[in-house]
């Protein structure tokens, strides 16, 4: 007979079969508890998780930070901090409310000089170098400067070059003594950026629009680096290095670096480019700017915060 | 099957007395088999499962915990690539000694960071282990991170082990003026299976940019920016295969 009762065959095979269910169960159990296979369908399910981390050692504090950013128009066989500071601003930073304003002198700017006498601000570092022109900004302004960077022809042009050209939108057109730059955004090689720089006599303000301009590519700057940092931290140390290689400053890497940090918490459109205000003059045919007397309500502003507020915004 | 119960091939129609006589033993018999057979299955599932779990010299002994918890296995990052940055004229590539030489303090903390973070059990989630490692400010700032920076402060509350599977880092090293190294940025990318306590695996994917710099205590982390993914995978290769081997063994 094949089937139909339970006879002792069918016995059997539930016992076989109870003995291999209770097998399984102990090796499944045993194994089970110490992480096999994962549990198939209806086993604990989990959604994908991302975290993200960060900590950039950034400026803080109530206190600003000032700096002297110099440019020196040294020829060859003249030291950098030799030559006369043809651009001349000092670089505000408010670290508690993330903002930055860069306040420009014209080069002509008849001002005491911290090394005697009386004439014009760009003369102070021929006499004593970055510090006299710290002390004459300081005397000037009653603003205590923090530290100094000092470039020069040759260092722009490098410094642009090799952090691979730099990017800037420029109101209007601008005539250089050898190129045309046309208004709008426009990438710079260094010799371009240097142009820039140096253009005054097509400008209708003259040193005013200059001194301007050079803030303005330092405001590109600042949104470049913003920009290339973001993508790749590594940008942080091609800037430095180009830096360094064309700048001499008495800040050290370490507080380039938490600057440069600072620098991607402060958006451009929070900097505030100013030139104090001035009227053209002559003393003893030489032509000067004479500051104005408002100038010194652009000084008290930056003093009390390292910013300009939005009236002043160039 | 019914006729290896029946195996002078009967089946047909009503037996003789003595054939009913010789099926009752035989059943008999069979039922002594099947006990005895019963009991020998459940000692070979014992035993495979002793031999499975009871030590580092089972078969699943690196991947399985058992008793005394299963060996860490071994972590270190592999060097993609150094490179020299300066802040002189000197060309990089006169350099590169310093560069590599740096590179690999830079990797020892890393391998340390991700040891102690992911791989080692006993100090998943012990700031304790890592605080040491990085440096000023972002010290502080790494302890509220220890979720994001680590396998995190619960990491042993939901996992059980971590297989680490790749971790490369490339790095940079920037040069002062008189051209020695003073700062290093490391890319790093990690991944690793964690098996969870549920039996379930999850993969761990750390990816991200460490700045350091030379302290008098090495190279430490001042900055970071790490994003950590974790998402359900498949148990990994070994030990799917001898999760296999332990059915095999237990069937």
């Amino acid at each position: 007979m094949i089937g139909g009762t339970a006879g002792p065959g069918t016995m059997m095979r539930k016992v076989l079969a109870a003995i291999l269910a209770l097998s399984a169960w102990i090796a499944g159990t045993v194994i089970g508890s110490v992480g096999g296979a994962p549990p198939a369908a209806g086993g604990p399910m989990f959604q994908v998780g991302r975290a993200h981390a960060e900590f950039e050692p950034v400026l803080d504090g109530k206190e600003p930070i000032f700096i002297l950013v110099l440019g020196s128009d040294s020829r060859p066989g003249t030291p950098i901090d030799r030559g006369l500071a043809d651009s001349i601003h000092i670089l505000g930073i408010d670290p508690a409310k993330k903002r930055a304003s860069l306040l420009g002198f014209p080069r002509d700017s008849y001002v005491p000089l911290s090394t005697g006498g009386t004439g014009k601000i760009n003369a102070a570092m021929p006499q004593g170098g970055p510090q006299a022109m710290i002390a004459t900004v300081e005397k000037l302004t009653g603003i205590t400067i923090d530290y100094y960077a000092l470039t020069g022809f040759g260092g722009l042009t490098r410094a642009v070059d090799q952090i691979g050209g730099l990017t800037i939108d420029l109101p209007t057109q601008l005539v250089g003594y050898d190129t045309t730059f046309p208004a709008g955004v426009q990438r710079l090689a260094g010799r371009d950026a240097l142009q820039v720089a140096r253009t005054r006599k097509s400008l209708v303000n003259g040193d005013f629009g200059r001194s301007e301009n050079q803030g303005r590519l330092m405001t590109a700057a600042l949104a470049q680096f913003r920009k290339e940092f973001a993508k790749d931290p590594n940008r942080m140390f091609v800037w430095l290095g180009a830096g360094l290689r064309s700048v001499e400053t008495d800040l050290s890497i370490d507080e380039l670096s938490r600057l440069a940090f600072t620098a991607m918490t402060v958006k451009p459109q929070g900097v505030t480019n100013v030139v104090a205000p001035g009227t053209i003059g002559t003393i003893g045919g030489t032509s000067i700017v004479n500051l104005s007397p408002s100038a010194s309500q652009l000084y008290a502003d930056l003093k009390a915060d390292g910013y300009i507020g939005a009236g002043g915004r160039g | 099957m019914a006729t290896q119960d029946h195996g002078d091939g009967a089946g047909q129609g009503a037996e003789p007395a003595s054939r009913v006589s010789s099926s009752s033993k035989r059943a008999a018999t069979a039922r002594r088999r099947a006990i005895v057979g019963g009991v020998v299955a459940v000692l070979v599932a014992g035993g495979a499962a002793f031999l499975l779990t009871g030590g580092e010299d089972g078969p699943l002994g690196p991947v399985l915990p058992g008793d005394d918890g299963p060996e860490t296995p071994a972590f270190a990052f592999t060097v993609r690539r150094v490179i020299p940055e300066t802040t002189t004229t000197t060309k990089a590539a006169d350099l590169k000694k310093e560069a590599d030489d740096v590179a690999g303090r830079v990797k020892a903390t890393l391998d340390e960071l991700y040891f102690d973070g992911f791989v080692e059990s006993d100090t998943w989630g012990d700031f304790g282990e890592i605080e040491g490692l990085f440096d000023g400010e972002a010290r502080a700032q790494a302890e509220t991170d220890l979720d994001t920076l680590t396998l995190g402060a619960s990491g042993s509350e939901t996992f059980s082990f971590v297989q680490p599977d790749e971790g490369t880092v490339a790095i940079d090293v920037l040069t002062d003026h008189a051209d020695r190294p003073v700062q290093a940025l490391a890319f790093v990318k990690f991944s690793a299976v964690a098996e969870r306590d549920d039996g379930s695996f999850t993969q761990v994917r750390s990816t991200g940019s460490f700045f350091l710099r030379h302290t008098g205590g090495g190279w430490k982390i001042y900055s970071y920016r790490v994003e950590r993914t974790d998402r359900p995978t498949d148990a990994p290769a070994a030990t799917a295969s001898a999760s296999a081997g332990a059915s095999e063994s237990a069937g």
